[in-house]
């Protein structure tokens, strides 16, 4: 059993595995306080496919804090999340589309000046009216990351394309695109709770929709548009 | 019998009406579609079932300008739409 604190929410974990452990390691924390919530994955949970294991242990788990964390108004989202001048950019799209390429195109580009926040799934909050994005274990396969929140600026979503072009969406447009990128509660009022927090979320930052090829030029096109990212 | 299948709801969002899925019927559908008005309300008739003559009155009532092989057509088309979401075959 141990301890993490998740987008300022402290969550107990009482796990089978030491891998889940060590996945969670930084964001381990004392308990200072009673936990919002407490996660187990029973035996039956952790199987995949009939095998019983650790890994399975680390999907079921990270189910049940998302939607644990829901209750917190917390959203986990399947994106990667970066910084650059104090400013967080979340880019989400299907998996394989590249995200992971694409956030290392803005290191290549822009060096130190980037931090990756989550290569992943980084989690959403509101804090006095602002959007921020933190950091969280689930950090992909390349496991980029770290234990740290930033301001979000904007949303992009990827798309391949033979050029670079970054598009402004409208809320609406982005509605489905977003919706399509969060685990889906079990329950009725889970997903009232979750509508309201992505209504939240479209009506605070603008979302783009940028088509790009896998080079640096991409990272500079989508900067430059999203940088002074006026409600679009 | 004309009915929308367990898990599936209609909401508001972003002044849209939009069909989500929770529970079971989130396992097979894990998007959102939007409806128009019309869409919407032809939803909310078929939430708790409907026959197809009875709903096809409704519309008939509701749109003053429809034929009913105008009504059939449309609703044909939005069946088609949102098959998915519902009980059985149409």
């Amino acid at each position: 059993m141990f301890h993490i604190e998740l987008a300022g929410v402290l969550i107990q974990v009482d796990n089978q595995y030491e891998a889940v452990k060590k996945q969670c390691r930084a964001f381990i924390t004392e308990e200072s306080e009673k936990p919002a919530f407490r996660v187990a994955a029973t035996e039956q949970e952790c199987r995949i496919e009939s095998v019983v294991s650790a890994y399975g242990e680390e999907i079921s788990l990270c189910r049940k804090i998302s939607v644990g964390l829901l209750e917190q108004d917390v959203l986990m989202f399947h994106a990667a999340a970066i910084e650059k001048d104090g400013a967080g950019y979340l880019f989400a799209g299907k998996s394989g589309i590249g995200k992971t390429t694409h956030i290392r195109l803005w290191q290549k580009a822009f060096g130190d000046a980037v931090r990756v926040i989550n290569g992943d799934k980084p989690l959403l909050r509101f804090e006095s009216g602002r959007l921020m994005a933190y950091g969280s274990p689930w950090m992909g396969k390349e496991r980029l990351g770290c234990n740290a929140k930033a301001p979000v600026k904007a949303i992009c979503f990827l798309e391949r394309g033979s050029q670079n072009q970054l598009i402004c969406l409208g809320a609406e447009q982005a509605m489905e695109r977003l919706f399509q990128q969060v685990l889906i509660p079990g329950e009725a009022s889970g997903m009232d709770r979750l509508l309201a927090l992505v209504e939240r979320i479209l009506t605070s930052v603008p979302c783009y929709l940028l088509r790009c090829r896998a080079d640096e030029e991409a990272a500079r096109v989508a900067w430059e548009g999203m940088k002074e990212a006026e409600k679009c | 019998m004309l009915k929308v299948r367990e898990g599936f709801l209609l909401r508001k969002m972003m002044q849209a009406h939009v069909v989500v899925a929770v529970g079971e019927a989130g396992r097979d559908f894990n998007g959102m579609i939007r409806l128009n008005d019309g869409g919407a309300w032809l939803w909310q008739e078929m939430q708790r079932g409907i026959e197809r003559d009875e709903l096809l009155d409704k519309m008939l009532q509701r749109y003053d300008e429809l034929t009913r092989a105008e009504a059939e057509a449309d609703l044909d088309a939005f069946l088609q739409t949102v098959s998915f979401a519902l009980e059985g075959e149409q």
